[in-house]
């Protein structure tokens, strides 16, 4: 039936791809727009791995220089210098002692070239892996990885953003992928909104107006079930799990002595945060640590900036490693890009796009390593050249799935990653 | 951007209305009788026949009960149900056509109004924020579209030529929302107006839908490839408007093919390319962008689009099934906007009808929303009937099946028809592109001279303006300066005149010097545009000659359009006959297999049936055999022991034969003895003794002849009794034989009985999925009622509704109006009046109560751009309702509402009629009534209005409840 194009997606499961989708729909809750795996993919059995993914987002440009690929002793090295780490023969900056002893879990992509130096546009690339497109928005990865690794039982959302104050709604990052998807931000010990029960309901009123819904229910759904009533109906009892959950997003439910190890700093309390929503079955979680944009004075705050991230990052990768999580998290440090190499009038860097360093590890990323290079003066890739979708593409392998399939969206297939790009095999475990 | 001062001077309207918040002032004046509308009854009709329901739903007409016609038909066009009241009077009518009647009164209403509007806005704008306008402005504009029930085409055509210049720049919003942008544009207006999705074949064919080609999408960005957004200056603001350049071709390149560079103009998909008229090189515009303008061209690519699109067959299909899935929650073609040979209309002819509809009713919406609802296939009932899980006629599906195997083999031939044309059509395209190339570089130079041109006599006209205005000043000035040296001398040493004449000097001077400027300007100018202008004239005839070159090749290429559009229309329609037999096949089989089940569920049953007793029997005569055995066992074990006995007997007889014997033998030798002892010396009592032993003897011999008669007549019993032992036996053997059988035959029927009904049970939870199945295809197309869940708006205000928090509003603002605005004895008999108020009170209320609906679409409703059809359910929608305060405090019993009708009841059914009736429309069946009485049951003084609440709120986060039905 093919007429018009012999070049790209011969196969047949295309259609039949397409045409599956009904089918699947009537065995869960996944309804209309929040369509399934479109290839053979296990998606189910990759569910019942339980991956779970972490994203830092240093926001505003992470310099390189002052943190994975230092350059000290040349013209565009700045003052800081390089130390030993855990892995013999990777040096970071020296802003880093706590992350260097626990660098024989990382694995950092020196090779970074994205070729967008606007703050929107980079963001958009490094969180979608596609360039922005006007005809066409892309969901971001935490939405992606919600939809494909989320467990549907899951009271907790899968997609959650820990932020300094917490709060506020449902964020827009799932584009085509539905609300449903979209992130909740979280944080500042503040469980997510209308999670306790108003005084003017009592424990017999909820406990009847609930029987009253479920017998309801009950009785309708003997004349029609389908995904939506069933998806409907279990939101309620989503609901209410998540109410006997607003412990799991208060952090001094946790040991006085990790609170102190994770320290009083903002971003110390997010990462704690960050493990015990890991802990209680949380499946993405982003930690954002803002203000990289260092024009002026990059040193100072970068000095500032990296010591405060330096401890609460290494203890929170130490610990998952402890705890036998590392294996089945992925945890990225990314930026929307790094900062250029020469050293401006003010003492900053600016926006650089084209040789920088994004940080892996966990799950199915291999450990210790240091993949790609650039220049003596770090002005350019020399070696293992990657950019945001190569990324992208790991992200997604890295936890197990095929990174070429597509979700069926209301019978349209959507590419889950750039289709014109792949992962980085070199680094997948 | 939105300016800060009034740019009156530019947009005297524009500013008048955005200074106008309330949307209602800006509606245009309404009169009553406005059109004169088709009669609904024809098309209701039409639709009907066009219909391909199930048969019988033609002979005994299968038509829901008022309770749910009202409840369904109020959710659909209002957006939340009726009143209590308004119900309880539709119930209580019983003329025939009340249901029309309803219908007819509804439509009109305010609530109908916003409902429908927010449903055109959702669909126009996908809840993209206002970059320009306001909201309120854009859904006064739409209000007042629907309430006046103004044409789609209108509306299209002043969405898709707006250049923010407009009264109110409310008609850029569809442009300016998306920046204007080509490529989202195309997407777009590909989605809304025509339905569809083409933003994959923006690079290449379409990878998955053959219908869609790179060349249709490319074309159709050529209407909006000249349009952008023009930022402009006046004064300190800036302005966007929208900008239009005159139009070119489109060269492109499929990503995937190489070397096969085509060229398009604007064509609408699967149309033939537009006979536009060539402009004369040079003079393409009627005015050009300048910082204080934006571009107009001679000739509008976007007006072009407008006229186009609203006369192609595809924008009457795309709204007439965008309206038929708005009231049935799914389109005749689904999703709408994806629209493609291989995703085809379930039922052609329906859409055919409805499409024809819309545009005899001129493009007016409300004439074919009324016949839709008022249709059977609207009315039809929400569970599985009978007649529609009946199976087909047993030749339909052998009959779609070779018709399809037919279409199957047919189709390679017109697929590399149509190959083969569309080859063809590229190659000449192929050749097209090069001379286009040139043409646009000609065009550039065109364009930039003729920019040069336009500049120089902008100055040129605004010098010789301040020449004139110079000239006019300079002889009064002259005058007066003369008159002020006059008087100077004449009064000698006075600074102020002495000033005041230098300052007519100092003026005059100043003009002269500028003038002076001007005129050297003037002179550089004319140069400047007469060197621009025989620029121009040289490219012009260089344009012209290449116009001419590319005119011929596109005369080729436009020839082998059409061949292209015939294998291209003839492969569409191969496609879509495939695709709808496929359905229709999918549709018998699902009916089929259904069908099957319930037979051989009913065949099994009737097997059980028939075994059933069969199984008994066998199982009765299994036992009666086993006691018969047992029986005859009993028999036989009786013998057996009468034999041991006997033989035990025997045994002792032949002992005391024996034992007889022996005494007979040693009496025998004693009497000898005593004999030879008396005659040796006899003795009197040896004589005794003889005689004695004798007697002994004697006896024994008796005895001896008795034992051995007994035993010969033992031994003669004995015979007898091993054959009548023998014989029970053989009894015995058979009853034994004759059990194993009865039992046998017993157990194999159970065996059966047993299989019987494992294939029930297998066979049963196939019905489920069966059914499934057959409900999901059924409800596709449009053969029972489907399951629409309320759209975020539609969830907030029937809330409210149900609540009567919208009625308390409504009758407050209702009362201030009053107060305010009393109305006189003759408004208040006046129809047109009182519907006028009732819109200002709407509007009153709206304002109130806005931020519930708008919070409720930020939970329930999708992303800004997204299609907003799709349903999700969350856990914070749930927390919302259950915890966010608003929903809990409303349901509350306040004002007569249903928590109210509760606390107020007398009796429990009372109390379950007031919250069923109040929530969900109908009455309370017995359980209900119990589940309501159990819950009251302990309720004291103070609890009674919590629980009643509980029950309400219970109630209304119910399915049948989310979801219309």
């Amino acid at each position: 039936m093919k007429r018009n194009c012999d070049y790209a997606c011969h196969s047949p499961e295309h259609k039949i791809a397409r045409r599956q989708f009904m089918g699947t729909m009537a065995a869960g809750s996944i309804v209309g727009g929040l369509g399934v795996f479109t290839g053979p993919g296990a998606a189910g059995a990759l569910k019942s791995q339980q991956k779970r993914v972490v994203v830092f987002n240093m926001y505003g440009g992470l310099s390189q220089l002052e943190s994975w690929d230092p350059k000290p002793g040349t013209d565009t090295g700045g003052p800081f210098r390089s130390i030993e780490t855990s892995v013999p023969g990777i040096r970071i900056s020296e802003l880093m002692p706590e992350t260097a002893k626990v660098m024989h879990h990382l694995c950092l992509v020196r090779g970074v070239n994205t070729s967008e130096d606007d703050h929107g546009k980079g963001g958009y690339m490094m969180l979608t892996g596609r360039r922005q497109s006007p005809a066409a928005e892309y969901p971001q990865i935490g939405s992606v990885m919600a939809k494909a690794l989320a467990d549907e039982q899951n009271s907790l959302p899968g997609h959650i953003l820990i932020t300094p104050g917490g709060g506020g709604g449902r964020g827009n990052e799932a584009a085509y992928l539905g609300p449903r998807f979209s992130s909740l931000a979280v944080g500042g010990g503040k469980p997510p909104q209308n999670t306790e029960r108003p005084g003017s309901i009592s424990e017999a009123d909820e406990s009847l107006r609930q029987d009253i819904r479920r017998e309801a229910a009950k009785k309708f759904l003997n004349r029609r079930r389908t995904a939506m009533t069933d998806a409907y109906t279990h939101s309620y009892e989503l609901a209410l799990r998540l109410m006997t959950q607003r412990d799991s997003f208060d952090i001094a439910k946790e040991p006085q002595r990790d609170q102190d190890r994770y320290g009083k700093s903002d971003l110390g309390r997010q990462c704690l945060l960050g493990r015990r929503l890991l802990e209680k079955g949380a499946t993405f979680v982003q930690i954002t640590h803002s203000n990289y944009d260092t024009h002026n004075e990059n040193f100072n705050f970068h000095l500032e900036q990296v010591g405060e991230f330096d401890r609460p990052y290494a203890t929170f990768i130490a610990d998952l490693a402890e705890r036998g999580m590392l294996e089945s998290t992925l945890v990225v440090v990314l930026s929307e890009f790094g900062r250029t190499p020469g050293i401006n009038l003010y003492y900053g860097r600016d926006h650089w796009s084209r040789a920088w360093t994004v940080a892996m590890a966990g799950c199915g990323v291999i450990k210790g390593a240091a993949y790609g290079k650039t220049g003596p003066k770090g002005t350019e890739v020399t070696d293992g050249q990657v950019d945001h979708a190569n990324l992208f593409h790991t992200y997604l392998s890295a936890v197990g799935l095929q990174s070429n399939e597509s979700f069926d969206i209301d019978g349209r297939d959507m590419p889950m990653a750039d289709p014109a790009s792949k992962p980085i095999k070199a680094i997948l475990a | 951007m939105k300016p800060s001062i009034a740019p009156w001077r530019l947009f005297p309207t524009l500013i008048a209305s955005i200074c106008v918040f309330s949307w209602f002032m800006v509606m245009e004046p309404f009169t009553f009788a406005q059109t004169v509308m088709p009669r609904s009854e024809a098309m209701v009709d039409r639709i009907d026949r066009a219909f391909q329901g199930a048969p019988s739903l033609f002979g005994k007409s299968i038509v829901i009960d008022d309770a749910t016609y009202a409840r369904r038909v109020s959710l659909d066009l209002t957006g939340m149900p009726l009143s209590t009241e308004r119900l309880r009077t539709f119930l209580a009518d019983t003329s025939a056509d009340k249901r029309v009647k309803l219908v007819d009164e509804v439509i009109e209403t305010p609530q109908a109004t916003r409902h429908l509007a927010t449903w055109l806005s959702l669909t126009l704008l996908e809840r993209r924020p206002a970059k320009i306008s306001t909201d309120d402005i854009w859904m006064a504009y739409l209000m007042d579209f629907i309430r006046l029930d103004k044409p789609l085409d209108g509306l299209t055509r002043e969405l898709l030529t707006a250049t923010a210049e407009e009264p109110n720049q409310v008609r850029a919003r569809f442009l300016m929302d998306r920046d204007a942008e080509p490529n989202l544009m195309t997407r777009d207006v590909g989605r809304v107006f025509l339905g569809r999705d083409m933003q994959c074949n923006q690079c290449h064919d379409h990878p998955i839908v053959d219908g869609y080609l790179q060349s249709d999408y490319q074309s159709l960005l050529a209407f909006f490839t000249p349009t952008s957004v023009a930022p402009i200056k006046l004064g300190k603001d800036q302005f966007n408007l929208i900008s239009e350049k005159p139009g070119g071709k489109i060269i492109f390149d499929s990503v995937f093919v190489k070397d096969d560079s085509l060229i398009t103009g604007p064509r609408l998909p699967g149309l033939a390319s537009l006979n536009e008229p060539l402009p004369i090189p040079g003079d393409e515009y009627e005015r050009r962008q300048t910082g204080t303008t934006s571009a107009k061209p001679r000739q509008s690519r976007r007006g072009l689009l407008a006229e186009s699109l609203i006369n192609a067959p595809a924008f009457r299909t795309n709204w007439a099934n965008r309206l038929w899935a708005l009231i049935f929650g799914r389109g005749i073609v689904h999703p709408p906007d994806f629209s493609h040979p291989e995703n085809p209309p379930v039922d052609s002819q329906l859409l055919g009808t409805l499409a024809d509809s819309l545009a005899a009713s001129g493009y007016r919406i409300k004439p074919v929303l009324k016949a839709i609802v008022l249709s059977k296939p609207y009315q039809q009932p929400f569970d599985l009937t009978d007649n529609l899980a009946a199976a087909p006629k047993p030749g339909d599906l052998a009959e779609l099946e070779s018709q399809l195997s037919r279409h199957s083999t047919e189709f390679p031939k017109v697929e590399a028809d149509f190959v083969k044309a569309k080859s063809a059509w590229h190659k000449a395209q192929a050749l097209a592109v090069p001379i286009q190339k040139k043409r646009d570089a000609m065009q550039a130079k065109l364009d930039e001279f003729g920019g040069k041109l336009d500049a120089s006599n902008i100055r040129l006209s605004a010098i010789s303006v301040r020449l004139s205005e110079i000239d006019l000043q300079q002889l009064p000035l002259a005058d007066a300066k003369a008159a002020a040296d006059k008087a100077v001398a004449a009064v000698s040493g006075d600074k102020e005149l002495a000033a005041g004449a230098k300052a007519f000097a100092d003026k005059l001077a100043k003009n002269e010097t500028q003038k002076a400027t001007l005129v050297e300007e003037q002179a550089k100018k004319a140069v400047e545009r007469r060197s621009a202008e025989e620029q121009l004239a040289a490219f012009r005839v260089q344009a012209k000659s290449a116009e001419a070159e590319l005119g011929g090749i596109m005369t080729q290429v436009r020839q082998l359009e059409d061949p292209f559009r015939a294998a291209r229309q003839k492969l569409d329609e191969a496609s879509v006959e495939i695709a709808q037999l496929k359905n229709s096949i999918a549709w018998h089989t699902a009916r089929l297999k259904y069908q099957k089940n319930q037979q051989s569920l009913q065949e099994i049953a009737f097997q059980i049936a028939q075994i059933e007793p069969l199984v008994d029997s066998a199982r009765n005569k299994s036992l009666a055999a086993k006691q018969n055995r047992d029986q005859a066992e009993a028999a036989a074990s009786v013998r057996q022991g009468e034999l041991s006995e006997l033989n035990r007997k025997i045994v002792m007889a032949m002992q005391s034969v024996i034992n007889a014997d022996h005494a007979f033998q040693s009496l025998k030798r004693a009497l000898t003895e005593t004999q030879n002892a008396a005659r040796l010396s006899p003795m009197a009592e040896f004589g005794q003794l003889l005689s004695q032993m004798q007697s002994q003897i004697d006896k024994l011999q008796v005895q001896s002849t008795q034992n051995t008669t007994n035993l010969a007549s033992w031994r003669d019993r004995t015979k007898r009794l091993e054959t009548s032992l023998a014989e029970a036996q053989t009894k015995s053997g058979m009853a034994q034989e004759q059990h194993v059988i009865a039992s046998k035959s017993a157990d194999l029927l159970s065996l059966e009985m047993q299989s019987l009904v494992e294939r029930r049970t297998k066979a049963a939870l196939e019905t489920g999925e069966l059914m499934e199945n057959l409900v999901r295809q059924a409800t596709e197309r449009f053969q029972m009622a489907a399951l629409k869940p309320l759209s975020p708006e539609s969830l907030a205000w029937s809330i409210m509704k149900t609540t009567k928090v919208y009625d308390s509003y409504w009758a407050a603002e209702k009362a201030v109006l009053e107060k305010a605005k009393p109305p006189s004895a003759a408004q208040k008999v006046d129809l047109a009046w009182n519907q006028n108020r009732d819109y200002e009170i709407e509007a009153q209320v709206f304002t109130k109560l806005r931020n519930y609906p708008k919070h409720f679409a930020s939970l329930y409703g999708a992303g800004a751009g997204q299609p907003q059809a799709d349903f999700f359910a969350t856990a914070d929608q749930a927390l919302y309702i259950s915890n966010g305060g608003a929903v809990a405090s409303w349901c509350m019993p306040s004002g007569g509402n249903p928590a109210d009708g509760i606390v107020k009841a007398k009796t429990s059914s009372e109390a379950a009629e007031a919250l069923y009736f109040g929530v969900l429309g109908r009455q309370p069946d017995s359980d209900e009534i119990a589940v309501v009485a159990k819950a009251l049951a302990t309720a004291t003084d103070k609890t009674r209005p919590t629980i009643a609440s509980d029950l309400v709120w219970g109630l209304m986060t119910s399915p049948e409840y989310r979801f219309n039905h």
